[in-house]
């Protein structure tokens, strides 16, 4: 596995970025991760061409502002992970992802800070599949809304949306899933679940999972809840000897783990279990 | 020490009142079985003793070695000994199996186990249990078959050797090979000085786990105490013949009203009343 750090801006000089069009693009490569650094407002276009390959993104904390489009082609896989941590400010991010291979979008966010994300993504060739996986963990009076839009334009596509939110103090999260199937795109497939816990109960949490479905054979499915920690689970690890507090932090721990478990890179499971053991922590 | 006493426990569950003057002692050493016809009380006591705070105690006491844990917490009741093998364990996903049973040993001691010690444990009584070993490296009971959970269940007390064990009818779900590894961690539990306070429907579990003490309890009271015997009695007889000695009718009613229609329909008869 080849690892590369790359601080990505419209001033990056290196062969794969094109400065006249802010494009980066990769081309015939496997086994790569690339590690992006976004340390201010960008604008920019990834191709993916012919390559198997994790891009991790870390959003620096100046950061408010990102507009990203990526391009994924036939045969290639892209797995993305985005953490946002360190954020000083309301972040904006706008993705549009054209998907004609595979492609895996993962966005953890444990920052303080309000994050408006939207994706959206086109499944544009038959047999293209798409996997978003985003962990949340809201505090103080951070206002997250993550809005996820799968547009199967094409045959036998697939996507799946599983969002999880931790939501605490006063804060506000807002989860929008919406799968549109064309019509013309037949035998597709589309699952989405959004699941928050509320922590306190002066926090807001809304998930609204929709399907707008134009074909008649196909496969959707959708489920949400909100809600407090499961009090059986509580009494279940209470009577074990765990104290309430280590009970709910083993508790939130567990929520996040089917959510970490797609992160194949162990430089960033560290960072984020650390981050999220101290969030975990610290809101005791 | 594991002597738990009983003394005059009345519960209530959603206003009503469940246990009705529960007088029970158990000794360390002692095994004791409880029988009864369904929804007569018998979780409700066990998941009372443990703290669930689903059961309202109005009256009487819980001791645990002559300390009054009536008005403690769940946790803390565990931390002093009790330990109850649920009748139907939660699924809890996210939640690694091994990671929570280093964290319920860790809570129980003084200094964090280390961990050579645990795997070494840990495996030593999976194999005992005859539970593969890569279930405990799965989601808590995520999955597992009911004879898996309650395979796990003896896992658990095996690993934090509690002194009072309660099992909720931890037969059912396994086969004649599981209940004699289960009759075999009790025994563990006697040895070490511990007591048992057993729940079941099935005679032959009782002959591998050879009760000292048996008790019937019907409509939230214990009618009758005894040995071995009434074991016997009740799996050739059933729970008839406590009608006629005792003039408790076994069979419940339900009278809570019932009806069946859209929520709409339900709402606009109540509002007819």
């Amino acid at each position: 596995m080849i690892s590369r750090i790359i601080d990505l801006s419209p001033s990056l000089v290196c062969e794969e970025f094109d400065k006249n069009t802010n494009t980066f693009t990769i081309k015939n490569v496997n086994d790569t991760t690339y590690y992006f650094n976004i340390f201010e407002n960008i604008d920019i276009t990834i191709n993916v061409i012919n390559s198997k390959v994790t891009i991790i993104k870390n959003y620096q904390k100046d950061v408010i502002k990102c507009h990203i489009k990526i391009t994924i082609d036939e045969n290639s896989y892209l797995n993305r992970c985005s953490f946002i941590v360190s954020n000083s400010n309301s972040l904006s991010i706008n993705r549009d992802v054209d998907n004609f291979g595979e492609y895996q979008s993962m966005q953890i966010d444990l920052s303080n800070t309000n994050v408006d994300s939207i994706e959206n993504i086109n499944l544009l060739k038959e047999n293209a599949t798409t996997n978003v996986i985003d962990g949340i963990y809201a505090v103080l009076k951070s206002a997250k809304k993550y809005q996820t839009n799968l547009n199967h334009f094409a045959a036998l596509c697939t996507s799946k949306a599983k969002i999880y939110a931790i939501n605490n103090d006063e804060a506000h999260v807002s989860i929008y899933t919406d799968a549109y199937i064309k019509n013309k795109a037949s035998g597709s497939k589309t699952n989405q679940e959004g699941r928050i816990i509320n922590l306190s109960s002066s926090c807001f949490g809304i998930v609204l999972p929709n399907l707008h479905i134009d074909e008649n054979d196909v496969e959707a499915s959708h489920s949400c809840s909100v809600g407090s920690i499961n009090q059986d689970h509580m009494y279940y690890l209470q009577s074990r000897g765990l104290s309430a507090l280590e009970a709910r932090n083993i508790l939130i721990r567990g929520y996040f783990n089917p959510i970490l478990e797609n992160i194949s890179d162990e430089n960033l499971l560290d960072e984020i279990n650390k981050v999220l053991d101290k969030r975990i922590v610290n809101y005791d | 020490m594991a002597k738990l006493e009983i003394i005059d426990l009345h519960v209530n569950v959603a206003g009503k009142e469940i246990l009705k003057g529960i007088n029970l002692t158990i000794n360390e050493h002692e095994i004791h079985a409880l029988l009864g016809p369904n929804g007569n009380g018998k979780s409700t006591l066990l998941s009372t003793i443990m703290g669930q705070s689903k059961y309202e105690i109005t009256k009487g006491q819980i001791l645990l070695d002559g300390e009054d844990v009536t008005s403690m917490s769940v946790d803390t009741r565990a931390k002093k000994g009790l330990f109850l093998a649920m009748q139907y364990p939660p699924e809890i996903p996210g939640v690694i199996n091994s990671d929570f049973l280093k964290a319920a040993i860790n809570a129980k001691s003084e200094k964090p186990v280390s961990l050579y010690k645990f795997i070494v444990e840990l495996e030593k009584a999976t194999k005992e249990v005859n539970l593969p070993l890569d279930m405990i490296h799965r989601y808590l009971n995520d999955g597992f078959s009911g004879g898996e959970k309650k395979r796990n269940e003896i896992i658990q007390m095996k690993i934090l050797k509690p002194s009072t064990v309660m099992l909720d009818e931890i037969d059912s779900g396994l086969d004649v090979d599981a209940l004699k590894m289960v009759a075999s961690s009790i025994e563990e539990v006697i040895n070490r000085n511990g007591s048992a306070l057993v729940v079941s429907h099935y005679a032959k579990f009782y002959q591998m786990i050879k009760p000292t003490h048996v008790h019937v309890i019907v409509d939230g009271k214990i009618i009758l105490s005894g040995n071995e015997d009434i074991v016997l009695k009740i799996d050739k007889e059933g729970f008839d013949w406590v009608k006629a000695e005792y003039g408790i009718d076994t069979k419940k009613v339900d009278l809570r009203p019932s009806s069946i229609g859209l929520c709409g329909v339900k709402e606009s008869l109540k509002n007819d009343k």
